[in-house]
């Protein structure tokens, strides 16, 4: 199970892309992404897209092992919002 | 995506045009974990995805994604070339081809071209060479989305990604 620490709460956010975790500087961690809801997310690039990126409905997390880059979200809906909580991992185990 | 049986997983050489590497097992828990065991950036999303908008997969790094019912792509990062041109017609998203290059000097067939700019842009193979104003494309790269008239065609070098993927069930 990743113990997640220092984890961000975003604002709610909506069909907009938004960056939801920057890149730390001077190390790197494993990076737990969860949709807190009430609406699915999409999660990619800076040019995120309802088509193009990663779905993660809500309560599920996905799980980055490594250094990453710059993470955006978005959610599927015109509309809807959603937050999600980033939390950098020190240990990795999920599935 | 392939099917090569049980305990198999599949190996993908990902090329900047988006390819299925996922498909979930239907009525259960399904789980992927994708690793990329390649020297360049993967990039992982819908059927749209390109490098400016899947989730990026760093060399060496993995992404575990405990429960995905849905169907995900991959694609590589590709470097720029300085050989471009503009369409000068409309291609729309399903279609396999775009008429009237301004410039066709450098597009070659089995050459791999950006076509668009900010977040439609896409990367699709030619498979009719230079000499004609018609520039058409491999099935397997059909537009994803609409490309509007006097849109930048650029000559790119795909950055060829290695990605191993895993699916599971809980």
């Amino acid at each position: 199970m990743a113990l997640a620490t220092n984890v961000l709460t975003t604002n709610p956010f909506s069909n907009s892309a938004v960056q939801v975790y920057t890149v730390p500087t001077g190390y790197t961690r494993d990076v737990v992404v969860t949709n807190n809801g009430p609406s699915p997310i999409v999660v990619g690039s800076s040019g995120v897209t309802f088509a193009a990126g990663v779905p993660l409905p809500v309560g599920q997390s996905l799980v980055l092992a490594g250094p990453t880059e710059a993470l955006y979200a978005i959610t599927t809906a015109s509309g809807s919002t959603a937050t999600c909580a980033v939390g950098l991992a020190t240990a990795f185990s999920v599935i | 995506m392939p099917n090569l049986g049980a305990g198999v997983d599949p190996h993908y050489n990902l090329s900047p045009s988006g390819v299925q590497v996922y498909t979930p097992t239907p009525g259960v828990t399904a789980t992927a974990r994708f690793f990329n065991e390649g020297s360049q950036t993967a990039y992982i999303g819908g059927s749209g995805v390109t490098p400016a908008n899947g989730l990026p997969i760093l060399p060496s790094c993995k992404i575990e994604l405990p429960n995905m019912t849905q169907s995900l792509f991959a694609c590589s990062a590709y470097a720029t070339t300085a050989t471009n041109t503009t369409t000068s017609a409309v291609g729309n998203a399903g279609t396999a081809s775009v008429a009237s290059l301004t410039a066709a000097a450098g597009f070659v067939t089995g050459a791999w071209v950006a076509i668009g700019t900010g977040g439609n842009v896409e990367v699709v193979q030619i498979s009719n060479g230079a000499g004609t104003t018609t520039l058409g494309f491999t099935a397997a790269t059909n537009f994803v989305y609409d490309h509007k008239s006097g849109a930048t065609v650029t000559v790119v070098t795909p950055s060829v990604a290695q990605l191993h993927v895993t699916p599971g069930v809980v």
